[in-house]
């Protein structure tokens, strides 16, 4: 797996070709990715650089690995004890003047290199160190700095190269990290392993030590990344569960995915879920609501290869799934619901509600919708009302992009992908027009706030395609044009995420506003072909709700397989059982009203866990709904007079499910003893809503 | 039966699943805070930085009076506090760079400044977390009337944030907000109970959650002994009249009371002291007048805390997000100033006299020992003898330390 800092093409991150090896008793899964090539390339396995050399390829890289350029030591804003180097760094200038020309050069010593300073200090050598010591004579790390000062400390030496790519290569239990080097004719690869700050995205499964060396410490998959230089690589490993194998009977294009990766983890689905809670999850993931029981009736009735699939198309050509979608939508674009509408902000908020409606009524497709939001002056109002340009390209990042481009936004990052400079370019794209001559509107302009000058708009640089085109014109045209770029893929991938979270319960890329390399999907097969899928469709939210709904994943049961188990267990992590959800405050009220019957004032549950029990307990809100005239609760006591079939259709109505025999056994004779079965009825509905299931969607 | 024999009682709390133990509620070791939240931005001079050597237009129309403890110059208006001040703590040399409302009361309450990628977690957050557990009888964390925005949970799960009383105790009428249950709800409980044990096991940790703060909506509910905890009129005439009548002598009473229930943290909001016109009237007039309340209300505080043993236990912070302009404007105001401000402290691991700090002859800025807010929010979790050593994990699993290197221990405050 490669990511190439000087293209840096997007797409790059995630993995096209998987492989499977089976390696020292484990079976690894090895994400490989292929660079784009710079000329010959030669493999040399060598364990250092020949002749040439370069202070920041081979000097910096250290001071990184051994921690000394770190925030808490002398990579600090201050520096430590009056030595200051670049955070992680990324700075080799400033570093190889920190170290060989400040205080007079007194911390190099040329006639016996290790007598200095530079290095007495982190080996303790008769001098203390406040970081303790980190490095002794006998380590690779000091000899290479003996070397280099013996050398006369150069910065630079022979034709080193240009750092291009890294990439992750595994044999026998250990990664090795190779650096592709680009000269002038050909391009040169090194074993960098121990150069580069290797680290593991769960120690708990795989700890890496800084020569390669990895040890799995349970089952499951994680990542490893490598970082040399400004470049991060990862590559993907998996040691399996045995949970023995399993029949696959889906041919869902999305499912021969999910399978595949299942396999490689160990594990096995979980059965699908049964009719009558695929139909309640059916209804509330696309209208919203929980289905009534002429629709629970009519679901089940369907052959089971059918229920979901026709069912989904009605529920995807009623209004009621434009109102639902159009809160989802709304959430993407960080427009809150209306009970959180700051009080500036409700009646712009409002619009903003209304267009995304009317957009899904008339279909228009996701890149529709985005561009709409860049160029429509109505709805420019979700970025516009920030007035700092920075502000704005930085909600165009997290919203459109899935991206937090905000780390840049004061100074280079060195673990950021963008730097000050491409944020600030970016952000020069959302200044206000200003007046010109003759009353004609001229793009705005935004200074450099610490040089004073001008800045000049430049989209991201995702691709060397892209940064070529710095010559049109400065424009959120141009913003659209090229974020929506569908060679891009960055704002499908992006949406494909949200809405698995929202179908699924949790997006693949945790934090939907954050695919950074190092913050890797769960399944990034499955967000592979779900981006596929949108692009190929064109944006269309609907067939890719179809999509989604008819494949099996979809389908799990979320019963777990230990019934012990509530927690993180590896079928729920890897996808392999639903994960169940709380219903939202909003949610929640919505399908109270629907099983009541009734409309409820419109103050929203709060969120928070405590006082939203409260609330349903104590707020009288349900209760008084329970008795409005005309309420469902009501006709059923109207028309049924078995308190059998009562307590049937309550649970039906209610849980969109038919009563166990222990729960027909233990509600049927309280309603039957109940001098008043309506009362009764009614506690019964409400213990029903306020039940523990009756709040999640499983 | 007292309300501190019923919750050390185990024979009150038979449903509570995992119950903490009288030692967990009221055991001296478990210190608990309180926050006294002036939302607005304290004028440091007009307050607990006192200059009467200065200029008319820095030390303005109020007078400074020295108090009980030497070289340290409280309002005029502020008599109780200053007769106490040998007892209490301050620290008058509070610098940030941050004067604008929100970015500074992020920076004092979560000890981190504002940034753009993640929310941190509040005082009340963190320390809560430390003995934090679903199941524990009343929450962990409440705020009065409510909690400002980062006074919240931050990246840690929501169960973490506060419990908003969503009302103001001191107003007539004052209820917490779905507290009292209604008359059928005993019995409703009871069927819920079947219904969700009848339903099958839970099948997530959230599912597991809700059952266990439905068990804590339910003793707090259904306990007329613990709901009395949130009744300051259970208080005698006596006391009430000392805190005062007022919001904020209320709510000073009410975060006591919790306090001694159990609570770990409570976060008193007190809004109204952004000052940028007319900042003697503000501070002094009105029903009533703010210096006044502040005066009797956190005074009040520390007697009853004192009186009742728990001062040792209990870490009192009186604190706003920044400072106010020493010089006063042409409305005869004071603007943003977050290169100086003062905070008052009491209590839990504090060393009782001690003035750290000291702003120049304007108020302008720290003379000697500048204290950023994330010093004193290292210090404070300190003092409440809090873990600081621990690791938060941010929901994706990112290790966000609780203690910042650059977050320095004020050394002298601690006892």
């Amino acid at each position: 797996m490669v990511l190439n800092r000087s293209t840096r093409l997007f797409r790059e991150c995630l993995p096209t070709r998987l492989a499977l090896r089976l390696s020292v008793g484990y079976l690894i899964l090895i994400a490989t990715q292929f660079n784009a090539t710079h000329g010959a390339s030669s493999f040399i396995p060598l364990p250092n650089r020949s002749q040439a050399f370069d202070f920041a390829q081979q000097i910096s890289p250290l001071l990184a690995k051994l921690g000394c350029s770190a925030a808490e030591c002398h990579g600090g804003a201050t520096g430590q004890g009056g030595f200051k180097l670049s955070l992680f760094a990324e700075n080799p200038q400033l570093d190889y003047q920190a170290i060989v020309q400040e205080l007079g050069g007194r911390r190099l010593d040329f006639n016996t290199p290790s007598l200095s300073l530079f290095l007495r200090k982190p080996s303790r050598d008769g001098v203390k160190h406040k970081g303790g010591r980190l490095l002794s004579k006998k380590d690779p790390e000091y000899r290479q700095f003996v070397d280099w000062i013996d050398k006369g400390a150069p910065f630079r030496s022979g034709d080193p190269g240009r750092l291009l790519s890294i990439q992750l290569r595994i044999n026998d239990g250990r990664i090795t990290v190779i650096g592709t080097f680009g000269k002038k004719s050909k391009t040169e690869q090194w074993d960098i392993t121990n150069l580069a700050q290797l680290s593991s995205s769960d120690d708990s499964l795989i700890t890496v030590a800084s020569n390669g060396q990895f040890e799995f410490k349970g089952s499951g998959q994680a990542w490893i990344f490598a970082r040399y230089g400004n470049l991060t690589a990862r590559t993907s490993l998996i040691k399996p569960f045995s949970r023995g194998d399993f029949q696959p009977h889906s041919q869902h294009p999305l499912d021969l995915v999910w399978y595949e990766q299942l396999r490689a983890l160990g594990l096995t689905p979980i059965e699908r879920a049964s009719s009558l809670t695929l139909a309640r999850r059916l209804y509330l993931d696309l209208v919203g609501r929980p289905p009534s029981p002429f629709e629970l009736d009519q679901f089940a009735n369907l052959p089971e290869n059918d229920q979901i699939r026709n069912t989904a198309d009605t529920l995807i050509d009623s209004s009621a799934f434009d109102d639902h979608f159009a809160v989802h939508m709304a959430s993407f674009f960080e427009v809150p619901e209306a009970a959180k509408d700051s009080r500036n902000a409700s009646a712009r908020n409002q619009r903003l509600r209304q267009f995304f409606r009317q957009a899904l009524q008339d279909r228009l497709p996701l890149t529709q919708i985005a561009s709409r939001i860049l160029l429509d002056p109505e709805n420019q109002q979700a970025w516009k009302h920030y007035s700092d340009p920075r502000d704005r390209a930085e909600y165009i990042g997290r919203t459109m992009m899935g991206l937090r481009l905000g780390c840049a936004r004061c100074h280079n990052h060195p673990l950021d992908r963008w730097t000050n400079e491409e944020h600030l370019r970016f952000s020069a794209f959302f200044t206000d027009p200003r007046p010109g001559e003759r009353g004609s509107m001229m793009a705005g302009r935004l200074f450099n706030p610490n040089s004073g000058s001008e800045i000049s708009p430049a989209f991201l640089p995702f691709s060397e395609s892209n940064v070529q085109k710095d010559n049109l014109p400065p424009t959120t045209e141009t913003v659209a044009r090229l974020l929506l770029d569908q060679q891009l893929d960055i704002f499908e991938r992006n949406m494909a995420n949200r809405l698995f979270g929202v179908l699924l319960g949790s997006p693949l890329v945790s934090l939907t506003d954050d695919h950074r390399i190092t913050n890797p999907a769960i399944h990034e097969p499955l967000l592979v072909n779900l981006t596929a899928y949108l692009r190929d469709h064109k944006g269309d939210v609907r067939a890719f709700v179809k999509y989604l709904v008819s494949s099996e994943i979809y389908a799990l049961s979320s019963r777990p397989m230990n019934a012990e188990t509530t927690t993180e267990d590896p079928e729920k992590r890897y996808l392999a059982r639903r994960a169940p959800r709380s219903l939202t405050p909003g949610q929640f009220i919505k399908s109270v009203e629907a099983v009541i019957g009734v409309s409820m004032p419109s103050t929203p549950p709060p969120e928070s866990p405590l006082a939203r029990q409260l609330f349903v307990m104590n707020s009288g809100l349900i209760r008084n709904a329970l008795d409005l005239p005309g309420n469902q609760i009501e006709a059923i006591f109207d028309f049924e007079t078995d308190p059998k079939t009562q307590v049937l259709e309550l649970y039906r109505l209610i849980l969109s499910r038919n009563p166990s025999p222990a729960e027909m056994a233990s509600f049927q004779p309280i309603l039957e003893q109940s001098e008043e079965p309506i009362h009764a009825g009614k506690n019964l509905a409400f213990a029903l809503i306020a039940s523990r299931e009756f709040s999640s969607l499983r | 039966m007292k309300r501190r024999g019923f919750l050390t009682s185990m024979g009150a709390l038979p449903f509570i699943p995992g119950l903490l133990s009288a030692s967990d509620l009221l055991g001296h070791t478990q210190r608990r805070l309180i926050i006294v939240w002036l939302d607005g931005g304290m004028s440091h001079i007009d307050t607990f930085d006192g200059k009467p050597e200065a200029a008319p237009n820095i030390k303005g129309d109020l007078i400074a009076r020295e108090t009980s403890l030497e070289g340290v110059f409280f309002s005029e208006h502020l008599p109780r506090l200053s007769a106490r001040m040998k007892e209490l703590s301050l620290v008058r040399s509070i610098t940030s760079p941050e004067g604008n409302h929100d970015r500074g009361s992020c920076y004092m309450l979560t000890g981190r400044r504002p940034n753009p990628v993640i929310t941190y977690p509040s005082f009340g957050s963190v320390f809560g977390q430390d003995a934090y557990r679903v199941d524990a009888p009343l929450p962990s964390y409440v705020a009065i009337p409510d909690a400002h925005y980062y006074a919240n949970q931050g990246f840690l799960p929501l169960a973490h944030g506060p419990f908003e009383l969503g009302g103001t105790p001191g107003v007539k009428g004052f209820s917490v907000r779905h507290l009292q249950p209604s008359p059928e709800m005993s019995q409703a409980f009871e069927l819920l109970q079947k219904v969700d044990s009848l339903g099958g096991p839970p099948q997530s940790a959230s599912e597991t959650a809700r059952d266990q703060f439905l068990q804590q909506a339910r003793y707090l509910s259904l306990n007329s002994d613990v709901r009395a905890i949130f009744d300051i009129q259970q208080e005698s005439e006596k006391l009430r009249d000392q805190y005062g009548r007022h919001q904020l002598g209320s709510s000073c009473l009410l975060a006591r009371r919790l306090i001694e229930g159990g609570v770990r943290t409570v976060f008193v909001r007190d809004r109204g002291w952004d000052h940028h016109r007319n900042v003697v009237n503000e501070l002094t007039y009105g029903f009533p007048p703010k210096l006044e309340a502040l005066d009797q209300s956190v005074s009040a505080l520390f007697d009853d805390l004192k009186q009742r043993g728990m001062l040792e236990n209990t870490l009192v912070l009186v604190a706003s997000e920044f400072g106010r302009t020493p010089r006063i404007n042409a409305s005869g105001g004071r603007d943003h100033w977050s290169r100086a401000s003062s905070v008052l402290l009491f209590g839990a691991g504090l060393e009782p006299g001690t003035v750290y700090g000291k702003t120049d002859a304007k108020g302008e800025e720290p003379l000697e020992n500048p204290v950023s807010p994330a010093d004193l929010f290292f210090t404070v979790l300190t003092a409440l003898g809090a873990r600081t050593e621990r690791t938060l994990r941010t929901h994706d699993g990112r290790p966000i330390p609780l203690i910042e290197h650059n977050m320095r221990l004020i050394r002298p405050l601690l006892a």
